[in-house]
């Protein structure tokens, strides 16, 4: 394993600490909404699991479309 | 006349063998046998003219043509000459003379001619027999778990400075610690080197280290007693789990020094390929054909591992495959030869596999593996219905090799696997977590984590998950019933993180994995802190025991930062062991500490303190000081690992 490539969890990891980062620049209210939006990103990385990406970035998107359409579900 | 006792060892002396068998009473008698090595040769010229030659040759007692299987897939054969002789000498001259002549190239160089020579004869090492210098008799089944321990006399010996034991001869000790199963012994060396006198053990484990410092006291002791000396440093098993592997595995324990668990394995399987005629061809790599990148992505991956979500988890059972991955390999026929066979006739892809595995023959990797899987369950059951420490030894021999199975199967100069077969294993393990855990989610479940083998559900009837497991999967077993579980957050990314956890085992007990308290290199002080606080917390039985419990808990990091302020822990408490690499080039801590010491003592180990002026020291007695913010922030580090009051 991992003779090529990084784990895809690792690499998962690596992407969601860069958005963090990003986040944390964001003004105060905008910042709480993208933490909401990240909250639960374990349940999207697990998905994963026997699915493979090219992009780390694909996990993310699926991750903020699932909490869209959870969020929309709600109202 | 013939005695009745254990070999401990066996050597090669020109053409015999210097046998050493210990008797019931512990006493060692030597003698010589004559043991008959086997030479092949894969023939570059006619074979009936190496034939000739051979047969020509004083050493050799015989010398014939046999057909043998050719890796990778065993389906060819090719012509091979087979010798024997009594000398290991005259064995290792042809090999050579073929070599430089190049008229042959000596194959079934694995394992040892002197384990295989014994393997032929069926002389098990450490298996009880009667011999003579002209016949013996096994009296025991080498392959039966359920032997008595061999009468050896064997001590472990250890050197301390302080509290810690010794990582280099130039440090010097202050106090000797001999002990075995049934005694300890503690003083200064000429104390303990009596005491050896009187003992003469048969084995002795020591590290490197602490040897090179008894024999600059005791130069002669080595040579008087002769003991067998293993490295228990570099041992992942104690004296009884070694005793096992050099049964299962026809190797003398001395032999064993420095061995790795692939070794052991290797062997089991290389004896079983001289069984079935399958050449061993060192270098001989199963080489992985030609793949996109994309297929390396979806394939080359590991085991299932989820990230949990962190925080504290309620009644939480943790079901564990039996020897999962070994399982897989036995059950679906995985073995190198097994996997994408271009001469197989009867294929099948199981769910998960991204290979086409054959099952016109039984592989002899998913054989030998088989069988000690079979061993192994054996031996837990009666474990669990004795409680005998000599079979928990056991066990842990054999999973030990169990483990090494696997990550064998993919190593590149895995005599008897292939990153393809490897890459079946992990795809169907990652099948088998994933499928379980969908089950166990349609039964009403919540699955909270999963790591490889292991699965964590929340549920006060842990019977009832297992039987829902074992019905719709593999083998497993409870591992652990959690009262709570508490996963913490991951400092820089607030996720969960898959191997560090801890909780209240219903028996009051507590689990950790991965936190500091159970980190190598995490100062004692630390370590004690985190556990006391940890303990605290393993009272709390609901709720709301636990809300209380867990303010006390904190408060015990907040007196450890009092006493840590006023300098009230002693130094040594406050040490950090790295086992290091010795290819690193990083500018970690460590490696600053250990420039610090000559190279000549340097080996793979260093402990160090946080000194005053901020700069890794390696530890001696003369340290007083310590970095006290360093600590501090340590001792936070441990307190973020509890739940926030």
């Amino acid at each position: 394993m991992g003779r090529t490539t990084p784990s895809h969890r690792m690499a998962l990891i690596r992407e969601y600490s860069r958005i963090k980062k990003l986040i944390e620049e964001l003004p105060e209210d905008e910042k709480r909404i993208w933490l909401e939006i990240l909250n639960g990103f374990e349940d999207t990385m697990n998905l994963y699991n026997n699915v493979v990406f090219s992009d780390p970035i694909e996990p993310m998107i699926i991750h903020v479309l699932r909490k869209l359409v959870q969020w929309c579900r709600e109202k | 006349m013939s005695i009745e006792g254990y070999v401990l060892d066996v050597k090669p002396a020109r053409d015999r063998a210097l046998i050493r068998i210990i008797d019931s009473s512990g006493y060692m008698h030597k003698l010589y046998y004559r043991l008959k090595y086997y030479g092949y040769l894969l023939p570059r010229i006619d074979p009936l003219i190496i034939l000739r030659n051979l047969l020509g040759v004083e050493d050799v007692i015989d010398a014939w043509i046999e057909e043998w299987f050719l890796p990778p897939y065993y389906e060819k054969t090719a012509r091979i000459i087979v010798f024997t002789t009594y000398s290991l000498e005259a064995l290792n001259e042809i090999n050579h003379i073929s070599i430089v002549k190049n008229i042959a190239e000596p194959v079934n160089t694995y394992p040892d001619p002197l384990v295989e020579a014994l393997w032929r004869s069926k002389l098990s090492v450490s298996t009880l027999i009667r011999i003579s210098s002209y016949y013996f008799e096994t009296l025991e089944d080498p392959y039966d778990p359920f032997y008595s321990e061999p009468p050896y006399r064997y001590v472990y010996l250890r050197m301390y400075k302080g509290n810690s034991r010794i990582y280099t001869h130039v440090m010097g000790f202050d106090k000797v610690v001999a002990e075995n199963h049934d005694l300890v012994v503690e003083g200064g060396i000429d104390k303990i080197v009596d005491y050896l006198y009187v003992m003469k053990p048969h084995i002795i484990y020591m590290s490197l280290q602490e040897k090179i410092l008894l024999q600059q006291h005791y130069p002669e002791l080595f040579d008087e007693l002769k003991p067998i000396w293993i490295d228990d440093t570099q041992t992942l098993i104690n004296h009884q789990g070694l005793v096992y592997w050099s049964r299962l595995s026809y190797t003398p324990i001395r032999m064993l020094n420095y061995t790795t668990i692939g070794k052991v394995l290797t062997t089991l399987e290389a004896l079983r390929a001289r069984k079935r005629k399958y050449l061993v061809v060192k270098g001989h790599g199963r080489r992985e054909p030609w793949r996109s990148l994309r297929s390396l992505i979806e394939y080359d991956r590991g085991g299932a591992v989820f990230t949990p979500k962190p925080g504290l988890y309620w009644n939480i059972c943790q079901i564990d495959y039996n020897s999962l991955y070994p399982t897989i390999i036995s059950k679906y026929n995985i073995s190198g030869e097994t996997i994408d066979n271009p001469y197989c006739n009867n294929n099948y892809r199981p769910e998960g596999s991204p290979h086409l595995i054959c099952i016109d023959k039984k592989g002899l990797v998913s054989e030998v593996l088989g069988e000690l899987v079979e061993l192994r369950n054996r031996i837990k059951e009666a474990r669990q219905a004795t409680d005998n420490p000599e079979y928990e030894a056991r066990e842990k021999a054999l999973k030990w090799i169990l483990v090494s199975g696997f990550g064998y199967l993919g190593y590149r100069n895995s005599l008897f696997g292939s990153i393809m077969a490897h890459e079946t294993v992990t795809g169907i393990a990652r099948n088998t977590l994933l499928k379980i855990k969908s089950i166990l989610e349609k039964h009403g479940y919540r699955v909270i984590h999963g790591i490889i083998d292991s699965i964590f559900v929340e549920s006060c009837n842990c019977e009832e998950v297992l039987k829902i497991v074992n019905k719709y999967s593999l083998p497993a077993k409870i591992e652990a019933e959690y009262t709570w579980l508490y996963i913490p957050p991951a400092k820089t990314t607030g996720l969960g993180t898959a191997n560090k956890y801890y909780g209240r085992l219903r028996n009051g007990r507590l689990k950790i994995k991965g936190i500091m308290a159970v980190r190598n290199n995490t100062p004692p002080y630390i370590k004690e802190t985190q556990l006391k606080a940890l303990e605290i917390l393993a009272e709390a039985k609901t709720p709301e025991e636990f809300r209380e419990k867990l303010i006390e808990a904190h408060r015990v990091f907040e007196k450890a930062v009092d006493d840590l302020m006023n300098k009230r822990v002693e130094p040594w408490k406050l040490t950090i062991t790295i086992n290091t690499k010795s290819n690193s080039t990083r500018n970690t801590p460590w490696r600053k500490a250990m420039m610090k010491i000559p190279v000549i003592t340097r080996n793979n180990q260093i402990v160090y303190i946080m000194s005053k002026n901020e700069e890794p020291e390696p530890y001696t007695d003369n340290i007083e000081d310590y970095d006290v913010e360093y600590y501090v922030e340590l001792l936070m580090r441990a307190k973020q690992e509890l739940p926030h009051i």
